[in-house]
C-alpha cells in the first residue's frame, strides 16, 4: 500500500438523477500534506466530485483514500479521515449550541466523554474560537460560523481537509485569517473554489474542471498566468495578475 | 435579521439559571399541575403560585417588565374567548343574574369561568415564560431527554429551533426581492405571488435538509444522536424541587382552609 498518497481517484463518474453528467470520468491523485485546489465554473462538478471524497456521494469508478478502498466496510474510517466543510455554514452548524456542533463528529465516533470534551476545546483552539462553546449559530457573524463549521471536522482529527468555496461571503478580514488558518495546517487539503488568488496563495497545484472532467493538473502559478486556459474554462486571470495584462489595454482604450 | 427572542436572558448566570434543567421542567410542570387542577374560586391560590415564577424571575435577574411584556400574548386570547366564557352559563335559578345586556345575561358562573379561565393562563404562561427565560433551549432539550422524552421529538425540537428563524430570514429576504419589484400589483398577483413565496420556501427547505443530512453523514452519522452523558443531580437541585413542591401543596392547602 501506497501511504504517501493521500486520494486516489480514478475514472469516476456521476449522473444524477434527472440525466446529467456531473462527472464524466475523473482521475487524479493526491499526495499526503499536498495543498490542492479544484477550479472551474459553476456546474463543472467541483462540489459532486468533494461529495464523493467520503462517500456521501457515489458513482462509478474507484476512490482510495490513503489506500482504503470506498465501500461499505471501509465508510466509516474514511469519513474520520476525510472531513468535509461545506460552504454553507447553516448547513454545517445544526445542533443547538457550538459545543453540540463540534462534538458531534467525535460522538459518532464513539469516543469516551472526556475524550470529545478534549477534543471539542482543541478544535475549537486551533481556530481561536475558544469561549463560544455554550453560544447558539443563530447568534454567530458570518465568519465566526465559518470558523466553527471547519472546527466541527478537525474535531474529528482527519488527516484530509475538503473544502467547498471556503472564502465565499467572507469579508477581506475574515477571508484572509481563514486563509492563515489554513495555511498552518500540516494536513493534505483540497479546496475547490472560485476564489484565485486564494489558489496562488496557499496550493501550488490545482485542477481546472469542466463539464465533469478535468482540463488541467498542474502547477497553479502556470495555469494561473495562461489567460487563454482560464478563459476558455469560464475563468480569469487572479487579480494580483491582471495588473500587468490591464495596463495596457487601458492605455490603448484612452487614447 | 435580528428577531425578538424569547430566551433572550436564557444564558444568565444565577443560582436559578444554573440549577439542572431537569429539576425546572419539573417544578413548571409541578407548578402547571397546581394551577390546572386548582377550583375557579380559590383565586388566592392562584395568586400564591403566580408569585412563583415572578420571584423566580427577581432570584434570577430576569426583568419582570420582560416577564409581563412576554405575558400580553393571552390578552388576545382573554378578548376573544371572554364574551363567549361570559355569558355561556345559565345563571343558577336561586341567583340573581350579574347583569343583563339586553337578551344576554352574565350570570355568576360565567363570571367565575372568565375569572378561573384568566387565572390559570396567566399562571401558565408566566411560568412558561420563566422557564425559557432561565434555562437554554439545549438545556430544555437535554431535560426533556433525561426525563426519558423520545430522542425523535428531541431532536425534531432541536432542529425546529435552529432553523425557525433561519426560515423566517429566508422568507423575509424573499418578500424584500419581491416588493423591490412589484411596483404596481394588482390584488390577485400580490396573492399568487405569495403563493409563489410559499412554493421557493418550500423548496430551499426541501434543499436545505438535503445539504444538513450531507453534513450530518460527512461527520459520521449513522442514524442515531448521541449525546454526552447528563450531569448528575445535586443536592441544591433536588432540595429547591422539595422547596416548591411543597410550596405548591401548601398554597393548595391554605385555599381549601380558606377557600
Amino acid at each position: 500500500m501506497d501511504n504517501t498518497r493521500a486520494i486516489d481517484v480514478a475514472e469516476l463518474r456521476y449522473t444524477y438523477p434527472d440525466g446529467k453528467e456531473a462527472l464524466a470520468g475523473v482521475t487524479f491523485t493526491v499526495r499526503a500534506k499536498e495543498k490542492i485546489a479544484i477550479i472551474g465554473p459553476n456546474g463543472a462538478g467541483k462540489s459532486t466530485l468533494l461529495a464523493h471524497l467520503n462517500g456521501v456521494k457515489s458513482g462509478q469508478g474507484s476512490v482510495k483514500i490513503a489506500g482504503l478502498k470506498m465501500n461499505k466496510h471501509n465508510l466509516r474510517e474514511i469519513r474520520r479521515r476525510v472531513g468535509i466543510v461545506f460552504q454553507d455554514p447553516d448547513d454545517q452548524l445544526f445542533c443547538p449550541t457550538v459545543f453540540d456542533d463540534v462534538a458531534f463528529g467525535p460522538l459518532n465516533l464513539g469516543l469516551p466523554a472526556e475524550t470529545v470534551r478534549s477534543r471539542v476545546d482543541h478544535a475549537l483552539a486551533q481556530v481561536g474560537m475558544c469561549g463560544y462553546e455554550q453560544r447558539a449559530a443563530y447568534h454567530l457573524s458570518f465568519g465566526e460560523k465559518k470558523s466553527i463549521s471547519i472546527a466541527t471536522v478537525l474535531s474529528m482529527e482527519p488527516d484530509i481537509l475538503v473544502l467547498d468555496e471556503p472564502t465565499s461571503e467572507l469579508d477581506p478580514r475574515g477571508r484572509r485569517s481563514l486563509i492563515d488558518l489554513l495555511r498552518g495546517f500540516d494536513k493534505t487539503i483540497v479546496i475547490a473554489t472560485h476564489d484565485l488568488d486564494l489558489v496562488l496563495d496557499l496550493c501550488s497545484r490545482c485542477l481546472i474542471m469542466n463539464e465533469g472532467t478535468i482540463v488541467y493538473d498542474g502547477a497553479s502559478r502556470d495555469a494561473l498566468s495562461d489567460a487563454e486556459l482560464l478563459r476558455s474554462n469560464g475563468l480569469e486571470l487572479p487579480l494580483c495578475l491582471q495588473g500587468d495584462t490591464n495596463t495596457p489595454d487601458q492605455s490603448s482604450a484612452l487614447s | 435579521m435580528r428577531h425578538d427572542f424569547i430566551d433572550k436572558y436564557a444564558r444568565g448566570d444565577s443560582f436559578v439559571h444554573r440549577l439542572d434543567a431537569k429539576v425546572k421542567l419539573l417544578g413548571a410542570v409541578l407548578l402547571l399541575a397546581g394551577a390546572i387542577t386548582t377550583p375557579g374560586d380559590d383565586v388566592l391560590v392562584f395568586v400564591l403560585l403566580g408569585i412563583v415564577p415572578v420571584g423566580v424571575c427577581l432570584l434570577a435577574g430576569v426583568p419582570v417588565a420582560h416577564l409581563f411584556r412576554k405575558a400580553l400574548i393571552v390578552v388576545p386570547f382573554l378578548v376573544l374567548l371572554g364574551p363567549f366564557l361570559l355569558f355561556s352559563r345559565e345563571p343558577a335559578p336561586a341567583l340573581e343574574p350579574y347583569t343583563v345586556l339586553g337578551p344576554l345575561t352574565v350570570s355568576h358562573e360565567g363570571l367565575a369561568l372568565l375569572v378561573e379561565v384568566a387565572s390559570k393562563m396567566v399562571v401558565t404562561v408566566l411560568t412558561t415564560i420563566t422557564l425559557v427565560s432561565t434555562t437554554p433551549f439545549d438545556g430544555l432539550l437535554r431535560g426533556l431527554q433525561s426525563l426519558r422524552c423520545p430522542r425523535l421529538i428531541t431532536t425534531l425540537l432541536s432542529f425546529m429551533y435552529r432553523y425557525i428563524f433561519l426560515l423566517v430570514d429566508e422568507g423575509e429576504r424573499m418578500v424584500v426581492a419581491r416588493d423591490s419589484r412589484a411596483v404596481r400589483m394588482s390584488r390577485w398577483n400580490s396573492i399568487r405571488s405569495v403563493a409563489h413565496l410559499a412554493a421557493a420556501l418550500f423548496f430551499r427547505t426541501f434543499e436545505r435538509g438535503e445539504r444538513i443530512y450531507s453534513a450530518m453523514l460527512s461527520r459520521g452519522f449513522t442514524g442515531a444522536i448521541r449525546t454526552l452523558d447528563v450531569p448528575k443531580l445535586m443536592q441544591a437541585d433536588i432540595i429547591a424541587l422539595l422547596i416548591l413542591a411543597g410550596y405548591v401543596v401548601g398554597s393548595r392547602w391554605l385555599g381549601r382552609f380558606y377557600g
